[in-house]
Protein backbone atom coordinates (compact mmCIF):
# COMPACT_ATOMS: atom_id res chain seq x y z
CA UNK A 1 0.00 0.00 0.00
CA UNK A 2 1.26 3.44 -0.87
CA UNK A 3 0.70 6.57 1.21
CA UNK A 4 -2.18 7.78 -0.93
CA UNK A 5 -4.15 4.61 -0.50
CA UNK A 6 -3.33 4.33 3.20
CA UNK A 7 -4.59 7.85 3.84
CA UNK A 8 -7.88 6.98 2.24
CA UNK A 9 -8.18 3.94 4.48
CA UNK A 10 -7.16 5.60 7.73
CA UNK A 11 -10.67 6.36 8.95
CA UNK A 12 -11.74 2.83 8.25
CA UNK A 13 -8.62 1.61 9.99
CA UNK A 14 -9.37 3.43 13.22
CA UNK A 15 -13.02 2.39 13.09
CA UNK A 16 -11.93 -1.18 12.38
CA UNK A 17 -14.04 -1.39 9.27
CA UNK A 18 -11.36 -2.85 7.00
CA UNK A 19 -10.74 -6.48 6.19
CA UNK A 20 -8.11 -8.27 8.27
CA UNK A 21 -5.58 -8.10 5.44
CA UNK A 22 -6.14 -4.39 4.91
CA UNK A 23 -5.86 -3.74 8.63
CA UNK A 24 -2.49 -5.51 8.67
CA UNK A 25 -1.23 -3.59 5.66
CA UNK A 26 -2.19 -0.22 7.09
CA UNK A 27 -0.70 -1.13 10.43
CA UNK A 28 2.59 -2.09 8.81
CA UNK A 29 2.63 1.11 6.79
CA UNK A 30 1.95 3.33 9.79
CA UNK A 31 4.83 1.73 11.64
CA UNK A 32 7.20 2.65 8.87
CA UNK A 33 5.88 6.00 7.59
CA UNK A 34 6.07 9.01 9.91
CA UNK A 35 3.92 11.20 7.65
CA UNK A 36 1.01 8.80 7.59
CA UNK A 37 1.41 8.12 11.32
CA UNK A 38 1.08 11.88 11.96
CA UNK A 39 -2.00 12.02 9.78
CA UNK A 40 -3.36 9.05 11.69
CA UNK A 41 -2.75 10.86 14.95
CA UNK A 42 -4.80 13.82 13.76
CA UNK A 43 -7.59 11.61 12.50
CA UNK A 44 -7.73 9.93 15.88
CA UNK A 45 -8.03 13.34 17.49
CA UNK A 46 -10.82 14.27 15.12
CA UNK A 47 -12.69 11.07 15.88
CA UNK A 48 -12.25 11.73 19.57
CA UNK A 49 -13.55 15.25 19.08
CA UNK A 50 -16.62 13.96 17.25
CA UNK A 51 -17.32 11.35 19.88
CA UNK A 52 -16.68 13.54 22.87
CA UNK A 53 -17.28 17.15 21.99
CA UNK A 54 -20.08 17.16 19.49
CA UNK A 55 -22.89 18.50 21.57
CA UNK A 56 -25.92 16.31 22.18
CA UNK A 57 -28.93 18.47 21.53
CA UNK A 58 -32.27 17.82 23.10
CA UNK A 59 -35.71 18.88 21.93
CA UNK A 60 -37.61 21.31 24.14
CA UNK A 61 -38.88 19.94 27.47
CA UNK A 62 -42.55 20.01 26.47
CA UNK A 63 -41.89 18.03 23.30
CA UNK A 64 -43.41 14.77 24.61
CA UNK A 65 -46.43 16.54 25.99
CA UNK A 66 -47.21 18.27 22.70
CA UNK A 67 -46.65 15.11 20.73
CA UNK A 68 -48.76 12.88 22.96
CA UNK A 69 -51.61 15.38 22.84
CA UNK A 70 -51.59 15.14 19.06
CA UNK A 71 -51.36 11.36 19.22
CA UNK A 72 -54.35 11.17 21.54
CA UNK A 73 -56.32 13.32 19.11
CA UNK A 74 -55.39 10.86 16.44
CA UNK A 75 -56.04 7.63 18.30
CA UNK A 76 -59.76 7.34 19.13
CA UNK A 77 -61.05 8.46 15.75
CA UNK A 78 -58.91 5.90 14.04
CA UNK A 79 -59.85 3.08 16.38
CA UNK A 80 -63.57 3.54 15.80
CA UNK A 81 -63.28 3.86 12.07
CA UNK A 82 -61.14 0.79 11.79
CA UNK A 83 -63.23 -1.37 14.01
CA UNK A 84 -66.36 -0.59 12.10
CA UNK A 85 -64.83 -1.18 8.71
CA UNK A 86 -63.33 -4.48 9.79
CA UNK A 87 -66.60 -5.72 11.26
CA UNK A 88 -68.68 -4.59 8.31
CA UNK A 89 -66.36 -6.14 5.81
CA UNK A 90 -66.44 -9.50 7.54
CA UNK A 91 -70.21 -9.48 8.03
CA UNK A 92 -70.93 -8.52 4.46
CA UNK A 93 -68.53 -11.04 3.11
CA UNK A 94 -69.84 -14.00 5.08
CA UNK A 95 -73.55 -13.16 4.94
CA UNK A 96 -74.30 -11.17 1.82
CA UNK A 97 -78.11 -11.02 2.24
CA UNK A 98 -80.20 -9.58 5.07
CA UNK A 99 -82.18 -12.82 5.49
CA UNK A 100 -79.00 -14.79 5.93
CA UNK A 101 -77.80 -12.33 8.55
CA UNK A 102 -81.03 -12.75 10.52
CA UNK A 103 -80.77 -16.50 10.29
CA UNK A 104 -77.19 -16.34 11.56
CA UNK A 105 -78.24 -14.09 14.43
CA UNK A 106 -80.99 -16.59 15.33
CA UNK A 107 -78.58 -19.51 15.24
CA UNK A 108 -76.09 -17.65 17.39
CA UNK A 109 -78.73 -16.77 19.98
CA UNK A 110 -79.97 -20.38 20.15
CA UNK A 111 -76.41 -21.56 20.76
CA UNK A 112 -75.86 -18.89 23.40
CA UNK A 113 -79.13 -19.76 25.16
CA UNK A 114 -78.33 -23.47 25.15
CA UNK A 115 -74.99 -22.79 26.72
CA UNK A 116 -76.52 -20.46 29.27
CA UNK A 117 -79.03 -23.10 30.33
CA UNK A 118 -76.34 -25.75 30.50
CA UNK A 119 -74.15 -23.55 32.60
CA UNK A 120 -76.83 -22.59 35.07
CA UNK A 121 -77.93 -26.21 35.58
CA UNK A 122 -76.59 -27.67 38.75
CA UNK A 123 -73.79 -30.03 38.12
CA UNK A 124 -74.15 -33.47 39.64
CA UNK A 125 -72.28 -33.45 42.90
CA UNK A 126 -69.54 -35.86 43.51
CA UNK A 127 -70.79 -38.13 46.22
CA UNK A 128 -68.20 -39.29 48.64
CA UNK A 129 -67.64 -42.97 48.61
CA UNK A 130 -68.73 -44.94 51.57
CA UNK A 131 -67.12 -48.26 51.88
CA UNK A 132 -68.03 -50.84 54.37
CA UNK A 133 -65.37 -52.91 55.98
CA UNK A 134 -65.85 -55.64 53.45
CA UNK A 135 -65.72 -53.21 50.57
CA UNK A 136 -69.46 -53.04 49.82
CA UNK A 137 -70.87 -49.72 48.89
CA UNK A 138 -73.63 -48.20 50.92
CA UNK A 139 -75.36 -44.92 50.96
CA UNK A 140 -77.44 -45.09 54.07
CA UNK A 141 -75.75 -42.17 55.71
CA UNK A 142 -74.26 -39.47 53.58
CA UNK A 143 -71.84 -37.00 54.99
CA UNK A 144 -70.67 -34.71 52.31
CA UNK A 145 -67.22 -33.50 52.65
CA UNK A 146 -63.87 -32.90 51.23
CA UNK A 147 -60.58 -33.08 53.15
CA UNK A 148 -61.13 -29.44 54.10
CA UNK A 149 -64.45 -30.24 55.64
CA UNK A 150 -63.39 -33.40 57.38
CA UNK A 151 -63.38 -31.76 60.72
CA UNK A 152 -66.84 -30.19 60.50
CA UNK A 153 -68.26 -33.42 59.09
CA UNK A 154 -66.77 -35.28 61.97
CA UNK A 155 -68.18 -32.82 64.47
CA UNK A 156 -71.55 -33.21 62.84
CA UNK A 157 -71.54 -36.96 63.23
CA UNK A 158 -70.39 -36.71 66.85
CA UNK A 159 -73.25 -34.33 67.51
CA UNK A 160 -75.75 -36.68 65.90
CA UNK A 161 -74.36 -39.62 67.84
CA UNK A 162 -74.95 -37.68 71.05
CA UNK A 163 -78.48 -36.74 69.96
CA UNK A 164 -79.14 -40.32 68.94
CA UNK A 165 -80.37 -39.22 65.54
CA UNK A 166 -78.12 -41.59 63.72
CA UNK A 167 -79.78 -44.88 62.97
CA UNK A 168 -78.57 -47.43 65.42
CA UNK A 169 -79.15 -50.18 62.93
CA UNK A 170 -76.95 -50.74 59.94
CA UNK A 171 -73.35 -51.15 59.11
CA UNK A 172 -70.19 -49.31 59.82
CA UNK A 173 -69.16 -47.05 57.01
CA UNK A 174 -65.82 -45.58 56.40
CA UNK A 175 -65.78 -42.42 54.51
CA UNK A 176 -62.96 -42.92 52.18
CA UNK A 177 -62.29 -39.47 50.85
CA UNK A 178 -62.07 -37.71 54.16
CA UNK A 179 -58.78 -37.33 55.74
CA UNK A 180 -58.29 -36.71 59.37
CA UNK A 181 -54.95 -35.16 60.03
CA UNK A 182 -54.50 -34.23 63.65
CA UNK A 183 -52.95 -30.87 64.20
CA UNK A 184 -49.66 -30.86 66.02
CA UNK A 185 -48.13 -28.25 68.29
CA UNK A 186 -44.61 -26.91 68.10
CA UNK A 187 -43.26 -29.80 70.17
CA UNK A 188 -44.84 -32.23 67.72
CA UNK A 189 -47.51 -33.37 70.13
CA UNK A 190 -51.05 -33.88 68.91
CA UNK A 191 -53.52 -31.44 70.44
CA UNK A 192 -55.80 -32.85 73.19
CA UNK A 193 -58.91 -32.30 71.07
CA UNK A 194 -57.50 -34.21 68.16
CA UNK A 195 -56.29 -36.94 70.50
CA UNK A 196 -59.82 -37.28 71.71
CA UNK A 197 -61.15 -37.47 68.14
CA UNK A 198 -58.67 -40.14 67.32
CA UNK A 199 -59.60 -42.01 70.44
CA UNK A 200 -63.29 -41.94 69.58
CA UNK A 201 -62.67 -43.01 66.04
CA UNK A 202 -60.50 -45.88 67.02
CA UNK A 203 -62.82 -47.04 69.73
CA UNK A 204 -65.80 -47.00 67.40
CA UNK A 205 -63.85 -48.89 64.81
CA UNK A 206 -62.72 -51.45 67.32
CA UNK A 207 -66.25 -51.96 68.59
CA UNK A 208 -67.48 -52.40 65.10
CA UNK A 209 -64.85 -55.00 64.40
CA UNK A 210 -65.82 -57.14 67.36
CA UNK A 211 -67.25 -60.45 66.13
CA UNK A 212 -70.97 -60.35 66.48
CA UNK A 213 -71.00 -56.71 67.42
CA UNK A 214 -74.01 -54.64 66.60
CA UNK A 215 -72.73 -52.30 63.96
CA UNK A 216 -74.87 -49.42 64.82
CA UNK A 217 -73.16 -46.19 63.99
CA UNK A 218 -71.55 -44.25 61.27
CA UNK A 219 -67.87 -43.71 61.19
CA UNK A 220 -67.12 -40.40 59.62
CA UNK A 221 -63.53 -41.10 59.13
CA UNK A 222 -60.42 -40.69 57.84
CA UNK A 223 -58.39 -42.25 55.13
CA UNK A 224 -57.97 -45.98 55.10
CA UNK A 225 -54.41 -45.47 56.10
CA UNK A 226 -55.40 -43.38 59.10
CA UNK A 227 -57.94 -45.98 60.15
CA UNK A 228 -55.52 -48.82 60.00
CA UNK A 229 -52.88 -46.92 61.89
CA UNK A 230 -52.54 -47.86 65.51
CA UNK A 231 -52.18 -44.79 67.61
CA UNK A 232 -50.60 -44.42 70.99
CA UNK A 233 -52.62 -42.19 73.21
CA UNK B 1 -38.91 5.87 31.33
CA UNK B 2 -35.79 4.68 29.55
CA UNK B 3 -34.11 7.42 27.63
CA UNK B 4 -31.25 7.07 25.24
CA UNK B 5 -28.05 8.01 26.88
CA UNK B 6 -24.58 8.30 25.72
CA UNK B 7 -22.28 5.78 27.27
CA UNK B 8 -18.75 6.88 28.15
CA UNK B 9 -17.54 5.45 24.86
CA UNK B 10 -19.89 7.76 23.01
CA UNK B 11 -22.26 5.07 21.81
CA UNK B 12 -25.97 5.39 22.14
CA UNK B 13 -27.35 2.92 24.57
CA UNK B 14 -30.65 1.23 24.03
CA UNK B 15 -32.42 -0.38 26.92
CA UNK B 16 -35.04 -3.11 27.05
CA UNK B 17 -37.69 -4.00 26.06
CA UNK B 18 -36.78 -4.55 22.46
CA UNK B 19 -37.98 -2.13 19.80
CA UNK B 20 -39.94 -4.81 18.01
CA UNK B 21 -41.84 -5.71 21.14
CA UNK B 22 -42.72 -2.07 21.66
CA UNK B 23 -43.66 -1.72 18.00
CA UNK B 24 -46.02 -4.68 18.34
CA UNK B 25 -47.65 -3.00 21.31
CA UNK B 26 -47.91 0.28 19.43
CA UNK B 27 -49.65 -1.58 16.62
CA UNK B 28 -52.41 -2.40 19.07
CA UNK B 29 -52.70 1.27 19.90
CA UNK B 30 -50.71 1.17 23.14
CA UNK B 31 -49.74 4.80 23.74
CA UNK B 32 -47.51 3.96 26.71
CA UNK B 33 -45.34 1.80 24.46
CA UNK B 34 -45.37 4.57 21.88
CA UNK B 35 -44.20 7.02 24.50
CA UNK B 36 -41.28 4.69 25.27
CA UNK B 37 -40.33 4.64 21.61
CA UNK B 38 -40.46 8.42 21.56
CA UNK B 39 -38.14 8.63 24.53
CA UNK B 40 -35.82 6.12 22.99
CA UNK B 41 -35.47 7.82 19.64
CA UNK B 42 -36.17 11.49 20.08
CA UNK B 43 -32.66 12.59 20.97
CA UNK B 44 -30.97 10.45 18.34
CA UNK B 45 -33.30 11.64 15.62
CA UNK B 46 -33.28 15.22 16.79
CA UNK B 47 -29.50 15.43 16.53
CA UNK B 48 -29.56 14.24 12.95
CA UNK B 49 -32.57 16.30 11.90
CA UNK B 50 -31.24 19.44 13.51
CA UNK B 51 -27.89 19.12 11.81
CA UNK B 52 -29.63 18.53 8.51
CA UNK B 53 -31.95 21.53 8.74
CA UNK B 54 -29.87 23.86 10.91
CA UNK B 55 -32.93 25.20 12.63
CA UNK B 56 -34.21 24.13 16.00
CA UNK B 57 -37.91 24.87 15.53
CA UNK B 58 -38.03 23.21 12.17
CA UNK B 59 -36.14 20.24 13.52
CA UNK B 60 -38.70 19.87 16.31
CA UNK B 61 -41.55 20.07 13.83
CA UNK B 62 -40.01 17.40 11.67
CA UNK B 63 -39.30 15.25 14.70
CA UNK B 64 -42.90 15.55 15.78
CA UNK B 65 -44.11 14.75 12.29
CA UNK B 66 -41.83 11.71 12.27
CA UNK B 67 -43.37 10.27 15.42
CA UNK B 68 -46.90 11.12 14.33
CA UNK B 69 -46.28 9.29 11.12
CA UNK B 70 -44.90 6.31 13.02
CA UNK B 71 -48.10 6.21 15.03
CA UNK B 72 -50.41 6.75 12.09
CA UNK B 73 -48.68 4.21 9.89
CA UNK B 74 -47.94 1.78 12.70
CA UNK B 75 -49.69 -1.07 10.95
CA UNK B 76 -47.45 -0.72 7.97
CA UNK B 77 -44.35 -1.53 9.94
CA UNK B 78 -42.96 -4.88 8.85
CA UNK B 79 -41.28 -6.55 11.83
CA UNK B 80 -38.95 -8.54 9.59
CA UNK B 81 -36.96 -5.30 9.33
CA UNK B 82 -35.34 -3.44 12.19
CA UNK B 83 -37.58 -0.83 13.74
CA UNK B 84 -34.73 1.67 13.81
CA UNK B 85 -34.38 1.39 10.03
CA UNK B 86 -38.03 2.17 9.57
CA UNK B 87 -38.08 5.20 11.84
CA UNK B 88 -34.90 6.58 10.30
CA UNK B 89 -36.39 6.16 6.83
CA UNK B 90 -39.40 8.22 7.84
CA UNK B 91 -37.33 10.93 9.50
CA UNK B 92 -34.87 11.18 6.64
CA UNK B 93 -37.60 11.36 4.00
CA UNK B 94 -39.27 14.18 5.88
CA UNK B 95 -35.92 15.95 6.15
CA UNK B 96 -35.27 15.55 2.47
CA UNK B 97 -38.69 16.97 1.58
CA UNK B 98 -38.18 19.87 3.93
CA UNK B 99 -34.81 20.66 2.40
CA UNK B 100 -36.30 20.49 -1.10
CA UNK B 101 -39.08 22.86 -0.05
CA UNK B 102 -36.59 25.30 1.39
CA UNK B 103 -34.53 25.15 -1.75
CA UNK B 104 -37.59 25.96 -3.85
CA UNK B 105 -38.35 28.99 -1.72
CA UNK B 106 -34.81 30.15 -2.00
CA UNK B 107 -35.01 29.77 -5.77
CA UNK B 108 -38.01 32.10 -5.85
CA UNK B 109 -36.13 34.61 -3.78
CA UNK B 110 -38.20 34.07 -0.68
CA UNK B 111 -35.63 33.60 1.94
CA UNK B 112 -37.50 31.69 4.57
CA UNK B 113 -34.44 29.99 5.79
CA UNK B 114 -33.92 30.72 9.39
CA UNK B 115 -30.48 29.56 10.07
CA UNK B 116 -29.53 29.24 13.66
CA UNK B 117 -26.35 27.32 13.40
CA UNK B 118 -25.16 29.22 16.41
CA UNK B 119 -27.72 27.49 18.58
CA UNK B 120 -25.60 24.46 19.04
CA UNK B 121 -22.49 26.43 19.78
CA UNK B 122 -24.10 28.93 22.09
CA UNK B 123 -26.22 26.40 23.89
CA UNK B 124 -23.37 24.08 24.52
CA UNK B 125 -21.35 23.87 27.65
CA UNK B 126 -18.53 22.37 25.63
CA UNK B 127 -16.23 25.15 24.74
CA UNK B 128 -13.11 23.05 24.64
CA UNK B 129 -11.58 21.33 21.67
CA UNK B 130 -13.05 22.12 18.32
CA UNK B 131 -16.73 21.60 18.80
CA UNK B 132 -17.79 24.83 17.12
CA UNK B 133 -15.47 24.34 14.15
CA UNK B 134 -16.67 20.78 13.95
CA UNK B 135 -20.29 21.86 13.94
CA UNK B 136 -19.59 24.38 11.22
CA UNK B 137 -17.66 21.91 9.12
CA UNK B 138 -20.43 19.32 9.35
CA UNK B 139 -23.07 21.81 8.35
CA UNK B 140 -21.04 22.80 5.30
CA UNK B 141 -20.98 19.25 3.94
CA UNK B 142 -23.29 18.61 0.98
CA UNK B 143 -26.57 17.07 2.12
CA UNK B 144 -25.97 13.54 0.89
CA UNK B 145 -22.59 13.38 2.57
CA UNK B 146 -23.81 15.09 5.69
CA UNK B 147 -26.64 12.56 6.02
CA UNK B 148 -24.44 9.49 5.90
CA UNK B 149 -21.80 11.12 8.07
CA UNK B 150 -24.27 11.94 10.83
CA UNK B 151 -25.88 8.52 10.73
CA UNK B 152 -22.57 6.76 10.90
CA UNK B 153 -20.42 8.94 13.14
CA UNK B 154 -22.96 10.50 15.43
CA UNK B 155 -25.72 7.90 15.59
CA UNK B 156 -23.46 4.88 15.07
CA UNK B 157 -25.73 3.13 12.60
CA UNK B 158 -24.31 0.12 10.83
CA UNK B 159 -23.71 0.32 7.10
CA UNK B 160 -26.48 -2.19 6.54
CA UNK B 161 -28.97 -0.13 8.55
CA UNK B 162 -27.97 2.97 6.61
CA UNK B 163 -28.29 1.20 3.31
CA UNK B 164 -31.82 0.10 4.21
CA UNK B 165 -32.91 3.41 5.68
CA UNK B 166 -31.66 5.44 2.74
CA UNK B 167 -32.48 2.85 0.07
CA UNK B 168 -28.95 3.15 -1.27
CA UNK B 169 -26.65 0.21 -2.13
CA UNK B 170 -24.24 -0.81 0.61
CA UNK B 171 -21.15 0.01 -1.46
CA UNK B 172 -22.42 3.51 -2.17
CA UNK B 173 -23.08 4.11 1.49
CA UNK B 174 -19.56 3.00 2.41
CA UNK B 175 -17.89 5.16 -0.18
CA UNK B 176 -20.04 8.15 0.75
CA UNK B 177 -19.16 7.80 4.40
CA UNK B 178 -15.47 7.66 3.59
CA UNK B 179 -15.77 10.60 1.26
CA UNK B 180 -17.60 12.59 3.92
CA UNK B 181 -14.90 11.82 6.45
CA UNK B 182 -12.16 12.91 4.09
CA UNK B 183 -14.04 16.10 3.25
CA UNK B 184 -14.47 16.89 6.91
CA UNK B 185 -10.86 16.12 7.57
CA UNK B 186 -9.84 18.54 4.86
CA UNK B 187 -12.05 21.27 6.29
CA UNK B 188 -10.81 20.73 9.80
CA UNK B 189 -7.15 20.25 9.03
CA UNK B 190 -6.19 23.93 9.46
CA UNK B 191 -8.07 24.09 12.75
CA UNK B 192 -6.32 21.06 14.08
CA UNK B 193 -2.96 22.31 12.98
CA UNK B 194 -3.67 25.64 14.61
CA UNK B 195 -4.38 24.01 17.90
CA UNK B 196 -1.50 21.67 17.47
CA UNK B 197 0.84 24.56 16.82
CA UNK B 198 -0.53 26.43 19.81
CA UNK B 199 0.14 23.55 22.08
CA UNK B 200 3.61 23.07 20.67
CA UNK B 201 4.65 26.74 20.74
CA UNK B 202 3.31 27.55 24.15
CA UNK B 203 5.83 27.23 26.98
CA UNK B 204 3.21 25.76 29.23
CA UNK B 205 1.08 22.69 28.59
CA UNK B 206 -2.14 23.68 26.89
CA UNK B 207 -4.36 22.60 29.75
CA UNK B 208 -2.75 25.27 31.98
CA UNK B 209 -3.56 28.12 29.66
Amino acid sequence: MNCRKVRRCLFGYFKQELTTDEMEEVKAHLASCAGCAGEGEEILQMNLCIERDLEILTPSPDFNEKLMARVRDLAPEREVREERSWWHKLLHEVFPSVKLRWAAAGAVSVVVLTFAVMLTQKRPEVTPQFLSENGEEHAEEVVLGSPDHADSAYQDVLRRLAQGTIPREGKTFVMDNLKFSPSRGEDGAISPEDLYKRFVIDRRLEEARQPGAQKSYVMPVVSKQAVSEKTDY
Amino acid sequence: MPTPERAPNGNWQVSDPADKELAARVKEGDTAAFSMIVDRYKIRLFNVIYRMLQNKDEAEDILQETFLRVFRERERYDPTYAFSTWIYTIALNLCRNELKRKKKFRFFGLDLIKDDRKYAVEGGANKNCLSSSLEKAISSLPVKYRTVFLLREVNQLSYEEMSESLAIPLGTVKSRVNRARLMLRKKLKPKFEEQYELSKSSPMPIWLL
